[in-house]
């Protein structure tokens, strides 16, 4: 039974393999830090490797994204608050008047693997809830999601709204969603946009070092 | 030489398609995903009101979708739209106290109000989520009541009104006449049990995934059976729908398509061609590329929608890899193009569509015209087609 064992229970969509393992190896004395970063989130990394070469779909993926929440909750009595979010804190929602949230949800997960704190706000999320979020969560990243098109300009009213209030200037925004193109993110004012989970995490880690 | 709407559709919708007069059109359709909202800003009244058009029967949307079902008559003339639409006369949802509705024809399945119409309830509340066993398939209480005759009757009076009113469209028009005689869909097992769980069920349970989806498919195929008995000799085009890509690729391995998807709709559509001589043509959200070979094999004819705006889905590509052995609909992108691009780009895209995609080509929306689709843009594309001419 080993971190290997776990990457491979997580890369595989095992949810309760995952959950067994992170179990034994916390009875074991292997530390959260080492289960996350060796274990669940390499299991992850290792997908995002199998996706990039087209050798997984959105299904293995969601069963991984699943497996991880899985052992993630495990795990959960026994992690020191310090040790979650390391990297950084991202608040994150689907925008007002959408109510999608596979892709967000991903996301959302895929970055809590890689090390930041995600906070989550569902979706159909207002401006103010997003403004009174960043307001007082302070986090480095604002994500917003959005798969259909009537929705979208929702984006730039909470950019707006952010800048309104002052609260624009300190913060990496990023957008994401089916409608979207780099162009648009440009248009209303974010600073990242992805094509995909993976993406979407490696330009996050990337704008938080700047 | 000029052809008759009905005569161009068969020529587009043969194997390898045959050269019309001019592009196939169904643009602004009046059907389930190719259709266009009536809501403000833009929409359906604006579009009318472009046109000059200000006496129009009030419209009439989809329960769920809110596409408008009952488009102008003059509106489809003007854009010389080759098709009309035989409707379905589905019961209206029921109302539920927060809002919600739910939908008796889709199992029970939960929906939301989303932006003027409804979007599936999330994941945790679908409402059969619930089921571990077999046995909770079969005590699902959502499912119509088949034993006592009670909810095929109905349907087959229903069915019968549809038949005349088809009969009469075939014979006193020559306009490809599209009918929605139903099939079977993974969508219907999402939006009861939830996206996730149909992964997972797929992946951890075949056992009870295949029970469940067989007791779709039969209950699908009863009730497909009555509406193809009354409309089957009458229509040119039967419309089914499913959704297996997203915009960066397929749903699902190919593997896990062959066994979990493609037998059930190989007995849905063999149900078709049992009962009429109709084309069928499959909608499908996303990039389904990987799919289309499967398709073809199991008796699609025409598939679609998001032609050029989804990985794999560039009009070339598919023109390459697949225009011998399928039709093309859509590429009138909903998302980015109609909404923001100008009508000149617009006229572009349209222009590389036709020429790319011809002669296997059905020009249509990538899927609902919504809100944010300014009159000029969808005219724009009427205008391509008329500056492109005939073929």
């Amino acid at each position: 039974m080993t971190l290997e064992d776990l990457v491979t229970a997580v890369s595989d969509g095992d949810g309760e393999k995952a959950k067994f393992l992170t179990e034994e190896l916390l009875r074991e004395g292997v530390s959260p830090s080492d289960l996350i970063e060796k274990g669940l989130a390499r299991g992850l990394r290792l997908l995002g490797e199998r996706w990039a070469s087209g050798e997984v779909f959105l299904a293995e993926i969601l069963l991984a994204v699943s497996a991880f929440d899985d052992a993630k909750d495990v795990m959960r009595a026994h992690l020191k608050s310090e040790a979650e979010g390391e990297l950084g804190t991202v608040v994150m929602g689907t925008v007002e008047g959408d109510i999608h949230y596979i892709g967000k949800n991903i996301v959302a997960t895929m970055l809590e693997a890689a090390g930041f704190k995600v906070i989550d706000l569902g979706e159909d999320v207002s401006v103010d809830k997003f403004c009174s979020t960043v307001n007082s969560a302070r986090p480095d990243v604002l994500g917003m999601s959005c798969l259909i098109s009537p929705a979208l300009h929702q984006m730039k009213v909470v950019i707006d709204a952010l800048k309104a209030k002052g609260l624009r200037d300190s913060l990496i925004v990023m957008v994401g969603g089916p409608p979207l193109s780099p162009e648009y993110a440009k248009e209303v004012g974010a600073d990242i946009y992805a094509d995909d989970a993976f993406e979407a995490v490696a330009k996050v880690r990337e704008a938080v070092k700047r | 030489m000029s052809m008759t709407p009905r005569e161009r559709f068969y020529r587009v919708a043969s194997h390898p398609p045959q050269w019309p007069d001019r592009v196939c059109i169904e643009f602004p359709g009046s059907s389930l995903t190719t259709n266009i909202v009536d809501q403000p800003p833009y929409g359906y009244r604006a579009l009318c009101q472009y046109l000059g058009i200000t006496d129009y029967p009030a419209p009439e949307s989809h329960s769920v979708w809110g596409g408008v079902l009952n488009v102008d008559e003059r509106i489809l003339e003007k854009f010389n739209v080759d098709f009309r639409y035989l409707p379905r006369g589905e019961e209206p949802p029921e109302v539920l106290p927060n809002g919600y509705v739910r939908v008796n024809r889709y199992y029970g399945s939960l929906w939301k109000p989303a932006y003027g119409r409804y979007s599936p309830v999330p994941d945790r509340e679908a409402p059969a989520r619930y089921m571990k066993t077999i046995e909770d398939i079969e005590n699902y209480p959502y499912w119509p009541d088949t034993e006592s005759g009670k909810a095929r009757s109905g349907l087959e009076e229903k069915a019968a009104e549809l038949g005349k009113f088809a009969k009469r469209l075939h014979e006193e028009t020559d306009f490809a006449i599209s009918g929605n005689p139903g099939s079977y869909d993974d969508e219907t097992y999402r939006w009861i049990r939830g996206f996730d769980q149909w992964i997972i069920d797929m992946k951890k349970n075949p056992e009870f995934y295949h029970a469940l989806a067989s007791k779709i498919l039969r209950l699908g195929m009863d009730k497909n059976e009555v509406y193809l008995n009354s409309i089957g000799d009458y229509i040119d085009r039967a419309q089914v729908g499913d959704d297996y890509g997203t915009q960066t690729g397929g749903m699902i391995s190919l593997k896990d398509f062959r066994e979990f998807c493609k037998p059930y709709h190989k007995k849905s559509f063999d149900l078709i061609k049992k009962y009429s001589k109709a084309k069928i043509q499959l909608h499908s959200c996303g990039s389904i590329h990987m799919y289309v070979k499967d398709f073809a094999e199991i008796g699609l004819d025409i598939i679609g929608q998001q032609i050029g705006f989804a990985k794999d889905m560039e009009p070339e590509k598919l023109k390459h890899d697949y225009g011998d052995i399928i039709t093309f609909w859509g590429g009138m992108d909903t998302q980015r193009a109609l909404v923001h691009w100008t009508p000149a780009q617009v006229k572009e895209w349209t222009k590389e569509c036709i020429k790319t995609l011809s002669p296997g080509y059905i020009i249509a929306s990538n899927h609902t015209i919504e809100r944010d689709t300014p009159p000029e843009n969808i005219w724009a594309v009427h205008e391509a087609i008329q500056e492109l001419g005939p073929y």
